[in-house]
């Protein structure tokens, strides 16, 4: 199977909440590709899905350091973020996603990240902001 | 879907204002009395037996119980507004979500 079809699965078994098959899918895809963020932004995207926010940001993170310029990774990782309660962090996050894609879809959907930021409440954000 | 349910986590009920105590529904004054029951007769005119039906309706959704105190209305307004302002605001992260997922997709598959 192409890394597009496994990645395709992946997001199929995940959005059907079979997280485990959909982890699979993602572990094989970070194997056939060692050097790509595709496998750390799916798994990262399945531990999101499951409510592990941590763990998804702990795969960002990893997309991340092998591909410093990945908007998508950035997008999803202050996503993250946001539901994980570091909304300081987030929000730098999305800002760099939406530096560097500023007209594509993934600076849009940090910038409606940002925008979902901007309606939650203000005295929650200083509660709930951890040190990061 | 999946990421449905966890942006539910976060409580956007919060973002609304709940109503204070001092708006506690009041009684139906006569007039909305008046007006559900020259509303219920109407529709059942127009559909026999419905009149009812709408009548429910209405009570349901808590009009029955506004009284006629204008700023009822408006903190009503107030809250429905901020309630769709938060819905619009999901809405366009799932759908900018979705859009950027199948952007990878297309890269990927290049």
């Amino acid at each position: 199977m192409s890394v597009a079809n496994l990645i395709k699965a992946g997001m199929i078994h995940c959005a059907s909440l079979r997280f485990q098959e959909a982890r699979d899918a993602f572990l094989q895809v970070r194997a056939l590709c060692p050097g790509e963020p595709h496998g750390d932004i799916g798994l990262g995207s399945t531990c999101f899905a499951e409510g592990r926010f941590e763990a998804a940001m702990g795969h960002y993170r990893q997309a991340l350091k092998l591909n410093p310029c990945n908007a998508y990774a950035f997008a999803l990782l202050g996503e993250s973020q946001i539901f994980h309660g570091e909304r300081s962090a987030a929000r730098l996050s999305l800002r760099r996603a939406c530096e560097i894609d500023p007209k594509g879809s993934y600076g849009r959907l940090a910038q409606r990240l940002l925008g979902l930021l901007e309606c939650l409440p203000t005295h929650e954000s200083q509660v709930q902001d951890r040190q990061i | 879907m999946a990421t449905t349910s966890s942006i539910d986590q976060i409580n956007l009920s919060d973002t609304l204002q709940t109503a204070g105590p001092e708006s506690q529904p009041k009684q139906p004054g006569k007039f909305l009395g008046a007006l559900g029951k020259v509303a219920g007769v109407a529709t059942n005119v127009i559909l026999p037996g419905a009149g009812g039906i709408f009548t429910d309706m209405l009570r349901g959704m808590g009009v029955g119980g506004l009284g006629s105190d204008p700023v009822q209305y408006l903190r009503l307004q107030e809250r429905i507004q901020s309630e769709a302002r938060a819905y619009e605001a999901v809405s366009s992260v799932l759908k900018a979500k979705h859009d950027a997922a199948m952007d990878s997709l297309r890269n990927i598959a290049r």
